[in-house]
């Protein structure tokens, strides 16, 4: 027998010392991340549902009602088992919205004061006594191993202690919204605590008192009346309406929706849960008959709901029995502190912030500190205010009875949960309505009786008597008609009413169906006015780091001024006060400072991306035929996203909806810095090359040139105009506007600068020959004429020869530059147009080409009009020439002639360039100008001549093409544009 | 007709799922309906009738956890 209460009390904080280690150890990173993070710990630290009611009050109940205790964990089962469609939509919308307590999602949903006032008053009114039975349980607990009653100073200690850990580990960062990572992993710790003990008393039962599985069977043939006494309530019994209360407090206790939504770290350890808390709860339940048994055949006194305490005692395990008791205090202690905790946040953000806000005396510096000490002393009135409860009641009801008013108290609110997930016409006063008329019946039915029967001074009145319905199904009576009325008048109501406009909002919000963003802020035009407008309510300091911390969470600049991005940040700001300071509160803030003009247009870029964004979240809830639309909707933007030409959109208003990844790589400008921006904010060159196209008339332009941080770019752009898609051209709210396509040429253009630049490289190789035949007939004549001048005295013969010899030195020189020339031509940066004699061009090209030994006897004839001119690039159409002419010699035979003719058209000049060969064949006529075609026998030709051809005419704007004569022959045409008549006059 | 043929081809979409597997909430309900049939029916009478071995509330709910444990195995990463 353990007798000293000193040392249970030592042990005791002992033991919360431990959970203080464990908390701060997680909480500086002692811990490894992959076991804090972990999705068991996540499901452990859910098993804060039992308390002990459950660690101790399971055996009682057992033994009074049979197998309907296991109701309370089916229920829970069921519940998660739902977890989809019941716990992942309000996990979703916490975490979005910072949501801190079940309170705050209520006055979300419904919108109203009074909202959060009722349900944060009849949480506490519900949870308060069963607060006071887990300081109960523990005293008692203690006055089983020391069999003397404990003094009161023992439970205060308790509470003490427990009020201590509540404010370190739940209420120590400055803002109240961070995760308590360390608090989670402490109360998962408990509950492995209350499992092992649990788990480790059932074993004593089995081995220590039955001697094994052999002499339970036997002791239960002894005794079949055990096992009837644990069937026979289930159909008799409650079973039903436990079941329903607890599938209702399994997300509805405070402590349960704390865990589940607001400490949630990672969503996806929800998965895990749906099986893993049903599985904690079987197996913490699995001794419970066990123990009972044990506790029936040991014939312990002591009151059934501690034998788990009392069956080591009476085995004389008392380090077993210490274990328990450990035990025990884990369950009260997980339970209280994560309730006062959420009560903590309830009280806050809808009793005390309320009335300071109405008042506007809410503090200008350092908020953040009086919210925190706000909830510090809240923790703290809350304990005392449960540890007030233990001192007035007098609890001669089992432990069970008292769980249970709070059961089907937070049933009440199961209307309104299941309205917001799934009824978007549910208004406020249906709400009220209905919780109140739910309230009444859980008074009259359960509060009322039970605080007579306690003997406090209360009057004699039950309504399960009064209405006729025997005491004993006082539990299905009150469930049943609580939740009928409540669920009643709850649908009267709202439908007696209609949804305002922010709880049409709410529950669009909390449906996923907001498929427009609200409208622009009027009042802030960037974000220091957003910042200032702020500052007004809660102060600058406060109002700074919120903004700060908004920019942060979106990844936006201070610099930020387009009014779809400060309307983000203005919805970030309202969720991360939310987060402070509650919905109602931080929308009042955020609406009062901060005004929003419905009316006005929302950007169409705007509104895609929010549509995006909610469809991004939406995948479970689309199904069928909606499903099959995402994905087609998702097929059509990666095809877009991945195109491989750069895709531009542009809304009527003039704000960029569309910048694809390689309009992005193309520009250089990325789509996160491009989508919503008006065209003026792009840098240049490319708010000018975008705009100028827009506003043109011309829907290709092909070529472009520009320069982009020192290198040059050659663009093709294309344009169209998109008409608007909706079938109601109404709704459409300005659809529509016009897409560009940018083809980046740069690298064919480089690849077609080289085949040029190869091709001349080819041309040079060719005359290299004539080149030296030509030079080698002056540099003859220059030494010839050299050493006649070595012996003639005859100044006027010595002059001559020295003219002769500058003759043949200048046909040298002009043949060597005439190659030079060529061999420069095309040579990037392009040299300005210039007006170009085709003559002469055509004349240069044919003096080039008679260097070398190529058709040398083909007679060429340069018939071009000496007026004939047009605007271009020299060099390059020397090549053209060159190339065109080379081409029809090389068809020609000796005797052969070709002839250059030109002759001006209406808008351009047109050449010839005519040969007498053999023709090129019709089905060959489509891939000559193509690179690398030739017909000539492999190794003689590169293929290159008239693709290059092709290419600088095209630049010229000009066209080529090929026929054949019907004389017979070749005739090969070029058009170029004409030029301006001031230049041509010049 | 070839490059039509090209283009239909390029615009078939992954196979579509309608009919040949059930959706992620389809499982759900079904977990749930076997909770309820099991331990929120008449059936309930049925498995506590005198005689039956204590341990079969235990088995039946750890035979529905299993369950649970199995559809969880066969779900996506976004169904939750």
């Amino acid at each position: 027998m353990i007798s000293e209460i000193g040392v249970l009390y030592a042990v005791g904080v002992a033991y919360l010392a431990l959970l203080f280690f464990i908390a701060h150890a997680t909480e500086r990173g002692w811990l490894p991340s992959a076991l804090v993070r972990h999705p068991m710990v996540y499901v452990l630290s859910l098993g804060v549902y039992a308390t002990t009611w459950t660690y101790y009050g399971s055996v009682g109940f057992a033994q009074s009602e049979g197998y309907n205790y296991l109701t309370i964990y089916l229920g829970v089962t069921l519940a998660f088992m739902l977890a989809p469609l019941l716990l992942a939509p309000i996990l979703r919308l916490v975490r979005d919205y910072q949501l801190t307590s079940l309170a705050d999602l209520f006055a979300f949903r419904y919108r109203s004061q009074w909202t959060g006032l009722l349900v944060t008053l009849f949480m506490l009114a519900g949870i308060l006594p069963y607060i006071a039975l887990q300081i109960k349980a523990v005293t008692d607990s203690v006055s089983v191993l020391t069999q003397e009653a404990p003094p009161h100073l023992l439970a205060l200690g308790f509470c003490a202690t427990l009020g201590l850990f509540a404010i370190l580990f739940g209420a120590r960062h400055i803002t109240p919204r961070e995760k308590h990572e360390g608090l989670v992993v402490a109360i998962a710790f408990e509950s492995a605590v209350k499992l092992v003990a649990l788990l480790m008393v059932g074993a004593f039962a089995l081995f220590g008192i039955f001697g094994g599985w052999s002499g339970l069977n036997t002791w239960l043939m002894e005794h079949p009346e055990a096992l009837e006494a644990l069937y026979e309530p289930v159909s008799e019994g409650p079973w039903f309406t436990l079941m329903l209360l607890a599938f209702a407090a399994a997300f509805l206790l405070p402590r349960q929706f704390h865990m589940l939504f607001v400490e949630n770290m990672d969503p996806r350890a929800l998965r895990v849960a749906t099986w893993g808390l049903p599985l904690f709860l079987l197996l913490l339940n699995l001794p419970i008959p066990l123990i009972l048994w044990a506790g029936q055949a040991a014939a312990l006194e002591t009151p059934a709901d501690y034998f788990a305490l009392a069956l080591p005692v009476d085995g004389g395990a008392s380090w077993l029995a210490l274990f328990t008791f450990i035990g025990g205090v884990s369950a009260a202690s997980a339970m209280m502190i994560i309730t006062t905790l959420a009560l903590a946040a309830m009280c806050l953000n809808h009793l005390i912030l309320p009335a300071h806000v109405n008042q506007q005396s809410l503090p200008q510096s350092n908020l953040y500190g009086w919210l925190l000490w706000g909830r510090r002393l809240l923790i703290l009135l809350i304990i005392a205010m449960g540890y007030g409860f233990y001192w007035l009641l007098e609890f001669n009801q089992g432990l069970v009875q008292v769980g249970l008013i709070s059961f089907v108290a937070v049933a009440q609110f199961l209307p309104g949960y299941l309205a917001l997930l799934f009824w978007p016409r549910a208004t406020r006063i249906g709400f009220i309505a209905g919780l109140l008329g739910g309230i009444a019946v859980w008074i009259l039915a359960l509060i009322i009786p039970v605080i007579h029967e306690s003997g406090l001074p209360m009057i004699d009145f039950n309504l399960a008597v009064v209405m006729g319905a025997e005491d004993e199904n006082r539990w299905a009576f009150a469930t049943f008609w609580s939740l009928a009325l409540n669920s009643l008048l709850f649908v009267i109501g709202s439908l007696l009413t209609r949804p305002t406009r922010e709880e049409t909002e709410a529950a669009q919000a909390c449906r996923r169906e907001q498929l427009s963003p609200a409208g622009v802020t009027s009042d802030a035009r960037n974000v220091a006015q957003l910042e200032s407008h702020l500052a007004q309510v809660i102060g600058p300091q406060t109002a700074g780091l919120e903004i700060q911390r908004a920019l942060q969470d979106l990844g936006m600049q201070p610099s930020e001024k387009r009014p779809g991005e400060l309307r983000r940040l203005r919805t970030r700001l309202e969720r991360n006060l939310s987060g402070l300071m509650g919905p109602l509160l931080a929308r009042m803030i955020v609406d009062n400072q901060l005004n929003v003009a419905p009316q006005a247009q929302v950007a169409l870029a705007d509104s895609l991306r929010f549509v995006e964004e909610q469809l991004e979240h939406s995948t479970v809830r689309l199904r069928g035929l909606a499903a099959e639309l995402d994905t087609l909707r998702r097929y059509h933007r990666q095809v877009l996203h991945e195109l491989p030409l750069g895709v531009c959109s542009i809304d009527p208003g003039g704000d960029i909806l569309i910048w694809n990844n390689t309009m992005a790589m193309i520009s250089g400008i990325d789509a996160g810095h491009a989508v919503g921006q008006p065209l003026s904010a792009l840098k240049d060159p490319w708010e000018g090359v975008l705009r100028t196209f827009i506003s043109g008339d011309d829907k290709h332009l092909y070529k472009l040139q520009i320069s982009v941080e020192g290198r040059y770019r050659w663009l093709n752009l294309h344009k169209a105009a998109i008409e608007s898609p909706a079938v109601d051209r109404s709704a459409a709210h300005g659809l529509g506007g016009m897409v560009v396509l940018v083809e980046d040429l740069t690298e064919l253009h480089n690849l077609e600068s080289e085949v040029a630049h190869n091709d001349r490289l080819a041309s040079i190789g060719r005359l290299a020959a004539g080149v030296a035949h030509e030079i080698g007939n002056p540099l003859t004549g220059i030494t010839s004429l050299a050493q006649n001048l070595r012996y003639e005295q005859d100044p006027a013969e010595v002059d001559l020869t020295v003219k002769q010899i500058l003759e043949q030195t200048r046909r040298i020189n002009d043949i060597v530059q005439s190659l030079i020339t060529f061999s420069h031509a095309g040579e990037a940066p392009r040299p300005l147009p210039v007006t170009v004699n085709l003559r002469d061009c055509v004349e240069e090209a044919l003096q080039l080409i008679k260097l070398s030994d190529v058709g040398r006897e083909v007679t060429c004839v340069n018939e071009v009009p000496n007026d004939l001119k047009a605007r271009g690039n020299h060099q390059r159409l020397l090549q053209v020439f060159v190339n065109l002419v080379n081409n029809a010699l090389q068809a020609s035979i000796p005797g052969d002639r070709v002839a250059i003719r030109g002759t001006r058209l209406p808008g351009g000049v047109e050449i010839h360039v005519d040969d007498e060969g053999a023709g090129i064949p019709s089905g060959l006529l489509d891939q000559i100008f193509e690179p690398f075609f030739t017909t000539k026998p492999p190794g003689e030709g590169t293929g290159l001549g008239l693709s290059v051809v092709y290419s600088i005419i095209q630049d010229h704007g000009g066209l080529v093409y090929a026929d054949s004569r019907a004389q017979g022959g070749t005739r090969f045409s070029i058009r170029l544009p004409a030029i301006e008549e001031e230049e041509t006059m010049a | 007709m070839a490059k039509t043929a090209r283009i239909r081809h390029a615009y078939a979409l992954p196979p579509v799922t309608i009919g040949n597997t059930m959706s992620a909430l389809d499982k759900t309900l079904i977990l749930f309906l076997l909770g309820v049939l099991l331990f929120a029916s008449p059936l309930v009478d049925w498995w506590s009738r005198p005689g039956m071995p204590w341990y079969l509330p235990y088995a039946l709910w750890g035979g529905l956890i299993g369950v649970g444990i199995l559809i969880q195995w066969g779900r996506g990463r976004h169904d939750l």
